[in-house]
Formats: C-alpha cells, sequence, structure tokens
C-alpha cells in the first residue's frame, strides 16, 4: 500500500483520496451487510447491484490515487456490463412458473 | 483552484454514495432500497466522474466521462426498472399498503409469457 502510494503522481490530495476511500469502503461493508440479512432474493439482487455500482466508484478513486488514465477505460468498459447481470438476475426470478 | 473544486466532487461523490449504501441498509421496504440504490449511486458516480475530470483536464478523461456517464444515465434506471417489477411480481409486501396499485391485472396474468 505504501509502495502504490510512494512511486505514484496522485492527482489530488491523498487525505481526500484515503477520504473518499473509506467512505467507499463503509458503504461496500452496509451492502455486504444488507446481502447477509436481506430477508429475500430482490433485497440481495438490489443489493449486489450497489455493489457492483461501488466498485465502479473505488476504480474511479483508484485511479486518482494512481494518477493511471487506463482507470477511465476499465470503469467505462465496467459501465457498459454492469446492468447486464441486475437484468439477468431480476428476469430470472421473475421468470413464469412453470 | 480547480484541484479544491475536484476534491470537493470527489468528496461529494463519494458520501453520496455512502449515503446510498446507508439507505439501503436502514430504509424499511424493498422498493425504497431499490430506489435509494440505483438512483443515488447514479448521481454519486457523477459526481466522481466530474471530479477526475477537473483533477485531469483532459481530452481523454473529458470523452470517456461523457461515455460512463451517459451509460450510469441510461443503464442504471433501466435496472432499476426491471428490478421494480420483479419486487411487485414477487409479492414482496410494503411496509405501507400501496395508495394506487394499478398493477393487478399484470400480477393476474403472472403465468403466461409475459413480454
Amino acid at each position: 500500500m505504501s509502495n502504490v502510494s510512494s512511486n505514484s503522481v496522485e492527482l489530488l490530495p491523498a487525505p481526500v483520496l484515503w477520504i473518499s476511500a473509506i467512505m467507499i469502503g463503509l458503504a461496500a461493508a452496509c451492502a455486504l451487510i444488507r446481502i447477509l440479512r436481506g430477508p429475500g432474493a430482490p433485497d440481495r439482487i438490489v443489493a449486489v447491484d450497489l455493489l457492483a455500482s461501488l466498485v465502479m466508484a473505488g476504480l474511479l478513486i483508484s485511479g486518482l490515487f494512481t494518477g493511471n488514465p487506463f482507470y477511465l477505460q476499465i470503469t467505462l468498459g465496467f459501465a457498459v456490463i454492469l446492468f447486464l447481470g441486475t437484468v439477468a438476475l431480476s428476469r430470472y426470478l421473475d421468470r413464469p412458473d412453470p | 483552484m480547480l484541484t479544491i473544486l475536484a476534491s470537493i466532487f470527489v468528496l461529494f461523490g463519494s458520501f453520496f454514495c455512502l449515503l446510498s449504501a446507508i439507505g439501503c441498509l436502514r430504509m424499511s421496504d424493498t422498493f425504497a432500497r431499490m430506489h435509494v440504490a440505483t438512483k443515488a449511486v447514479a448521481f454519486g458516480g457523477t459526481m466522481l466522474v466530474l471530479g477526475n475530470f477537473l483533477a485531469r483536464p483532459d481530452m481523454a478523461s473529458l470523452l470517456f466521462g461523457i461515455l460512463i456517464i451517459g451509460f450510469f444515465y441510461t443503464t442504471l434506471p433501466l435496472a432499476g426498472h426491471v428490478l421494480g417489477r420483479t419486487i411487485y411480481r414477487s409479492a414482496t409486501p410494503p411496509a405501507k399498503p400501496f395508495v394506487v396499485d394499478e398493477g393487478e391485472p399484470m400480477l393476474r396474468t403472472r403465468t403466461t409469457n409475459h413480454p
């Protein structure tokens, strides 16, 4: 971790990035608690969708940490395929009874 | 100056993501959880992308930022719509009874091959 922040160019002040990363981590913890505790499958799908969006936010903050513009392209690819999992899981739950 | 603005955007975006996750944990209703998890994160992610652009204002950041925001705002409401329909059809009880419930014919035809 110290290795990453020592030989890289941070685009923003380090405390800002650390506070943002900690907030995203707390948000991911909340989503994981909802996944564990959700009363039914729809709650868990909602929490998985939220967790995928938080992964994308974490990718953006990682790009700010390292100063590598490649993270934006990774984020774009993730944003394209993000909703497919949610739609697939929802349609799976929503299929008509046999 | 631009760095301060970018820091404010990034902090606000991640704070909004945290608010959304707390709402997803604390809301009393599956519909409210779906709403707060799919709409609020789009706003927080937009703030993060804007902060990313302000921290490195070049052409690639602008282009990818516009594309990322566009995909956010087209795909996340779509996922929210499909999720809401699934929650409604799975007969999850709301915290309070619906004021207007126009979807009952849709529930009655559930066993047919719906589009």
